[in-house]
């Protein structure tokens, strides 16, 4: 597996340690790492773990519908705004998606 | 000329907001060509009217949007799921998968040849070893 695809759907504070633990394992390994974040996964994120998982060289980009109906400001996260587009495009590149929906 | 990805997206929720977000990401996941099966489990609510649409849309370009949840090979699956449910059984998926469970869920249906993950407490999870794993076969998160 060269390339690692992360979902994150919900709030739980598990699921985003899940993610950001797969991630760091994953990049230890220079497995290079997509991370995409929508409906209420948009609200776990914080400025402090999106900058951790760019400093690891991870993509992170959150779905600006998502992140609009929650009241999340992407820019302050850090993270690129991005679409379902751009959840489709991390689906055709990963060798494995981990999906926590 | 490679076959389209085939992306299943497994609905078992009681939130309609989140109903209807497996859906819209149902939709989205086919935009660059994916073959998009989606499989609604008995009990899951119904996500109103944006779902509707979404469903309308996948099945006019083709998609399959009643499969059975239990059922479904794919090459990659988003297992939208509240933690409640039916779980337990036998599937007939004719590729394994990796179920990684988190803590305080339960694994649904297994076929030969899948393995489960339980990944307890976050810290405590050998993430190394979820990659290996990873190598050969999909993930399904519980």
């Amino acid at each position: 597996m060269t390339r690692l695809g992360l979902v994150l759907a919900t709030a739980a504070a598990d699921d985003l340690a899940y993610a950001v633990g797969l991630a760091e394992a994953a990049r230890r390994r220079h497995v290079a790492v997509r991370v995409f974040a929508m409906h209420a996964g948009v609200t776990s994120l914080s400025a402090a773990v999106t900058a951790w998982l760019i400093d690891l060289g991870c993509d992170v980009a959150v779905c600006a519908t998502s992140a609009e109906r929650a009241g999340v400001d992407v820019d302050r996260l850090g993270a690129s705004l991005g679409s379902q587009d751009d959840h489709a495009a991390l689906c055709g590149w990963a060798d494995r998606v981990v999906a926590f929906s | 000329m490679t076959a389209p990805r085939r992306i299943a997206i497994v609905i078992d929720h009681r939130d309609p907001a989140t109903v209807a977000e497996a859906w819209r990401a149902a939709v989205g996941v086919s935009l660059r060509g994916a073959a998009v099966t989606v499989a609604t489990r008995a009990g899951a609510v119904d996500g109103g009217p944006e779902a509707a649409r979404a469903r309308a849309t996948l099945a006019l370009f083709g998609h399959r949007v009643d499969a059975a949840a239990d059922d479904l090979t794919a090459d990659l699956y988003e297992h939208w799921h509240d933690g409640r449910g039916p779980i337990g059984g036998a599937s007939t998926r004719t590729a394994p998968v990796l179920h990684l469970v988190r803590a305080g869920r339960v694994v649904g249906a297994t076929a030969p040849g899948d393995r489960v993950v339980e990944l307890g407490r976050p810290a405590d999870v050998d993430y190394d070893a979820i990659l290996d794993a990873l190598a050969d076969r999909p993930a399904w998160v519980w």
